[in-house]
């Protein structure tokens, strides 16, 4: 059902219920706990940490049997977008909600992750904040960390 | 070697490629037997073109952004020493400590790992020696060796295995079903493929330049350059395969 580097749980956010992924993704995931789920599934993906070649199949070859079911993907975390963007059937048939914009300061090198919206990043070019003010060391101005379009080039697929 | 090397010249050089493409078309030209391909918009006055064609006439010269050729090398036999190395190696970059350098960098090393302990070593009928579902320990003659080495614009990371199997054919297998995966058509991921080929197409996407070098059935050197995040430029890059 789940091991000791990916944790699989439920959560209601704001009414909602949403199953969180904590951990890495790997050739040791068994994603079996999922099947139990019926009706449309909310994937929190914000605490996924990281993902390997084998958890991508793992994971590509998961959904591609559940193409009949209705699934959302919020919060993806960078490590998630990145692999949206390279392999576009990461994503499959799911609807992505909402993704972190990883931004990072010219002055201090603080990084902060920035929630962007479908609305946001679907619109050409993505809405999202340019800049704005590093709250850590208020002398440098926060940006994403890489250019917009190859952020998000998922968007395109 | 050298006269092996300078035998084929004229018809590897006919194989090299230069202009500003993107990693979609470059893996098309790849696909169709190139081994040496260069996205810069230098074109062909792009220095790292010169090194290339150097190497084809069999001077041993190397890329500029292969620091890390120097670098004392950290030996690896188990698979279950992979993320200690490659965490040594994330704990001693300055660029790692940005999220963003630190997480392309883990999963570049990852793969060339993986594929070095678990996709190198060959038995007699050509098939994978060490299983992937299960852990490896290498005999000392197939060590692997790791080299990392970084400065302001990125960071070199070169992995050598002494099996010496991989081959252009390899790449072009793995871009074969990836990108075709790209461009909408309806293609899984092979279930029983050991997963050689999707890391070295992740490898491919998320480094600038990689420089491969193999002695068939003796060694592979395997070296790429991952850019700092803020400095990426998705059309600057190069492809290189030397099969000797
Ligand atoms: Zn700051």
């Amino acid at each position: 059902m789940e091991n000791d580097k990916l944790i699989i749980e439920k959560v209601v956010v704001n009414g909602q219920e949403q199953i969180c992924l904590k951990g890495t993704i790997d050739e040791d995931t068994d994603f079996s706990s999922l099947l139990k789920e019926n009706g449309p599934m909310v994937l929190n993906l914000s605490g996924v940490t990281g993902i390997n070649s084998l958890g991508i199949r793992g994971w590509v070859n998961f959904w591609k049997e559940q193409a009949g079911k209705k699934v959302f993907y919020v919060e993806c975390p960078p490590v998630i977008v990145r692999q949206m963007s390279m392999i576009p059937s990461f994503t499959g048939t799911a609807e992505v909600v909402s993704v972190f914009a990883p931004y990072i300061c010219d002055h201090c090198e603080t990084e902060e992750l920035v929630l962007v919206r479908s609305d946001e990043f679907s619109a050409t070019p993505p809405q999202i904040k340019e800049t704005f003010s590093c709250s850590k060391c208020q002398a440098g101005e926060m940006e994403l960390d890489g250019g917009p379009n190859q952020y998000f080039a998922f968007r395109k697929k | 070697m050298k006269r092996s090397a300078k035998k084929s010249s004229t018809q590897d050089q006919s194989l090299l490629k230069t202009g500003l493409f993107s990693k979609e078309e470059a893996s098309i030209f790849i696909r169709t037997g190139c081994a040496h391909l260069h996205s810069s918009i230098l074109g062909s006055q792009d220095p790292t073109v010169a090194v290339s064609l150097n190497q084809l006439e069999g001077s041993p010269t190397s890329y500029s952004w292969e620091i890390a050729q120097t670098a004392t090398p950290h030996r690896l036999t188990t698979s279950t020493d992979r993320n200690g190395v490659i965490e040594n190696i994330l704990s001693a970059s300055s660029l790692a400590k940005r999220s963003q350098n630190r997480s392309r960098l883990h999963q570049v090393a990852e793969e060339l790992l993986t594929n070095a302990i678990y996709h190198s070593y060959k038995n007699s009928d050509g098939s994978d020696k060490y299983d992937r579902r299960e852990d490896a320990q290498l005999q000392s003659e197939e060590c692997v060796l790791v080299r990392f080495a970084e400065n302001l614009n990125g960071m070199n990371l070169i992995v050598e295995d002494q099996g010496g199997s991989l081959t252009l054919n390899d790449f072009q297998r793995a871009f074969e079903r990836c990108y075709q995966r790209k461009n909408g058509r309806e293609i899984g991921i092979e279930t029983k493929h050991s997963g050689a080929g999707l890391g070295l197409f992740m490898v491919f996407e998320l480094s600038a330049h990689i420089h491969v070098k193999v002695e068939k059935k003796k060694k592979t050197c395997f070296s790429v350059w991952i850019p700092d995040s803020q400095q990426f430029d998705p059309d600057t890059f190069s492809f290189n395969i030397f099969e000797e």
